[in-house]
C-alpha cells in the first residue's frame, strides 16, 4: 500500500514534468533517424537502447533524488512509516516503466525483430534494473544538484561509453578492466540478443542481479544512516 | 517520581555532573500520563553538543513550546524526538516505546511538521494529502476531512507551489494530522505568517488539542508560546535552562516571557 501510494506520487509528479516528456521526444528521434536507414541503421540498436536507457532513467533517478534531498521532501517521507527502500523502490518504478515503455518503441521502430528476443528483453530489463539502482545510489550520495554536477556526467559518460563500446575484445589493459564490469554482461545480452550472437544468458543475468541486489542495498542502508546522522 | 492528582509525575534531575551555572535546569513537571519521555538527550555534531542533557516528559493533551535563540537546538532536539536524527547518548520513548525498535508503531502515532512545510511543489494539495494518507495507511476520505478541518478544502486542485506561505502552513499541518496522530512536533509553525493568519494557526492548534493531540513546538514568538503553550521550555546553547508554565516563568524570572529569555540566556552564558 505504501509503495503502491509512493509510485502514485510519483506518476502524478511526473505527469507535469516537461523535461522527461521532452527526452522521450528526442531520444524516440534519434532512434527514427537510426531506424530510417535499414541497412546500418539497424545496427546501432543496442547502442542507441543503451544511451536512452542509461541517461533517462539514470538522470531521472539521480535528479528525483536530490531534488527531494534539497527541498526537505525526503525528511517529510522518513517521518512515515515509509521504508527507504520502499522510497528508492517508488523512485526507481517510474523510471523502470518508461524506460520499458522507450525500450518497445524503439525496437518497433527499427522494424526488425531481434534475433534472440529473449536475450534482448533479459538486456534491456538488466540494464533498467542497474541504470536505476546506480542512479538511486548516486542520489542518495549527492548533497545538491549544483555540486554533484560535477562527477554526474563523467558517471553517466562513462557507464554509457563501458556499455556500448567492446573494450575487452581490445586486447588493452584497460579491456582486462571492463570484462569484469558490470556493464559487460548488459553490453553482451543487448548484442546478442539483436544479432543472435550466443551469450551466457543465465550467468550474466546472476551477475547482474547480484550488482543490481548490491547497489540497491547500499543505497538503503546509506540512506538510513543519513536519515539519522543529520 | 512523585504522585500528583493521583498519576505520576515525572521530575527531571539536574545531571550529577552539571556545573554551577547549570543549576537553573529546571524540573519539568506534568500531570497527566507521559506521552513523550526523553531522557539525557544529546548530540555532538563533530565536537559541538548540539543537544546537551536534554529531559523532559510530556502529559496527553498538553502543549509545550520550546523557544530560544537561534541555534539554541530547538529544531535539533524536534529532529531528535521525531526520529530523524540519532541522539549520541539519551532515550526517548513515545507512549512507553523506543521510536528506534518502534520505528513504524511511533511514525504511526505521531505527525510531524517541518519548519517551510515541505510540500510537493509540483503536486496538487490534494494529491500531497492522498500521498501521505496512502503511507500512514488511513483511508482516502482522512485527506480531504483534515483539509476541511483546516480550512483549506478550496485549495485542493491547486499546486502545492502556487500556494502562499500561510496556506502552505495549513496544508502542512493538515498532511501533519490526517492519520489522527497522537503527538504532534510543530517546527516554527507560525514563522513567516502574518498575525492573522498566525492566529488562526494557533485556533487550529488548539482545536487539535481539544481532540487530545500532545504537542511538541518550536518557535521564536514569545506571544505565541504564551498564549498556547502549557509550558515553555527555554533552550540555549543546547541546554534546557527552564521548563515552567508561562505564569511561573514570568513570577519567576521577570514581568514578561522576553525579560525572562533575555534573564535565563544571560544567564546561561
Amino acid at each position: 500500500m505504501r509503495f503502491i501510494s509512493l509510485v502514485r506520487g510519483e506518476f502524478w509528479a511526473l505527469k507535469r514534468n516537461r523535461r522527461v516528456v521532452t527526452f522521450m521526444l528526442l531520444m524516440l528521434g534519434m532512434a527514427a533517424v537510426y531506424a530510417l536507414d535499414a541497412q546500418d541503421g539497424a545496427n546501432f540498436l543496442p547502442v542507441v537502447l543503451t544511451v536512452s536507457i542509461y541517461t533517462g532513467v539514470w538522470q531521472m533517478t539521480v535528479t528525483s533524488l536530490v531534488e527531494e534531498k534539497e527541498r526537505g521532501t525526503l525528511e517529510a517521507l522518513l517521518v512515515t512509516p515509509a521504508r527507504p527502500l520502499e522510497i528508492i523502490g517508488a523512485k526507481a518504478a517510474v523510471g523502470v516503466l518508461l524506460a520499458a515503455l522507450m525500450s518497445a518503441l524503439i525496437v518497433l521502430l527499427f522494424r526488425q525483430p531481434p534475433q534472440s528476443p529473449v536475450v534482448l528483453l533479459a538486456g534491456v530489463g538488466l540494464a533498467i534494473g542497474f541504470a536505476t539502482a546506480s542512479g538511486a545510489l548516486v542520489g542518495i550520495v549527492a548533497r545538491d544538484m549544483k555540486t554533484s554536477s560535477f562527477y554526474r556526467t563523467p558517471i553517466l559518460a562513462l557507464l554509457v561509453s563501458a556499455t556500448i563500446i567492446p573494450w575487452q575484445d581490445s586486447g588493452w589493459a584497460v579491456g582486462e578492466v571492463m570484462r569484469w564490469t558490470p556493464t559487460r554482461p548488459v553490453q553482451e545480452l543487448l548484442w546478442g540478443g539483436w544479432t543472435g550472437a550466443p551469450v551466457p544468458l543465465a550467468q550474466n543475468c546472476a551477475v547482474m542481479l547480484f550488482y543490481i541486489a548490491l547497489l540497491l542495498a547500499v543505497g538503503a542502508r546509506i540512506l538510513r544512516q543519513q536519515a539519522t546522522s543529520r | 517520581m512523585d504522585k500528583v492528582n493521583g498519576a505520576e509525575a515525572t521530575m527531571v534531575s539536574v545531571p550529577s555532573t552539571a556545573t554551577a551555572a547549570d543549576n537553573i535546569v529546571p524540573e519539568c513537571e506534568m500531570d497527566t500520563q507521559p506521552v513523550l519521555e526523553v531522557r539525557n538527550l544529546s548530540i555532538n555534531f563533530g565536537g559541538l553538543m548540539a543537544v546537551d542533557d536534554f529531559n523532559i516528559t510530556i502529559g496527553r493533551k498538553e502543549i509545550v513550546g520550546l523557544i530560544g535563540p537561534n541555534g539554541a537546538g530547538k529544531t535539533t532536539t524536534l529532529r531528535l524526538v521525531a526520529g530523524l536524527a540519532r541522539p549520541t547518548r539519551g532515550q526517548v520513548r513515545v507512549a512507553g516505546l523506543d521510536p528506534w525498535q518502534n520505528a513504524r508503531e511511533i511514525r504511526q502515532q505521531m505527525g510531524v511538521m517541518l519548519d517551510g512545510g515541505l510540500l510537493y511543489d509540483g503536486l496538487t494539495v490534494l494529491e500531497n494529502l492522498l500521498l501521505f494518507a496512502g503511507l500512514f495507511g488511513a483511508p482516502l476520505r482522512a485527506a480531504r476531512d483534515a483539509l476541511e478541518r483546516m480550512g483549506v478544502a478550496d485549495l485542493q486542485d491547486r499546486l502545492a507551489g502556487k500556494l502562499s506561505k500561510g496556506q502552505r502552513q495549513r496544508v502542512a499541518l493538515a498532511r501533519a494530522v490526517l492519520h489522527g496522530p497522537r503527538l504532534l512536533y510543530l517546527d516554527e509553525p507560525t514563522s513567516g505568517l502574518d498575525p492573522a493568519a498566525a492566529a488562526d494557526l494557533h485556533g487550529l492548534i488548539r482545536t487539535l488539542r481539544g481532540q487530545g493531540v500532545t504537542i511538541l513546538l518550536s518557535s521564536h514568538d514569545m506571544a505565541e508560546v504564551e498564549t498556547l503553550c502549557d509550558r515553555v521550555c527555554f533552550l540555549n546553547r543546547g541546554r534546557l535552562v527552564a521548563c515552567e508554565t508561562p505564569a511561573r516563568l514570568k513570577e519567576t524570572h521577570g514581568p514578561s516571557l522576553t525579560d525572562a529569555f533575555i534573564q535565563l540566556t544571560r544567564r546561561a552564558w
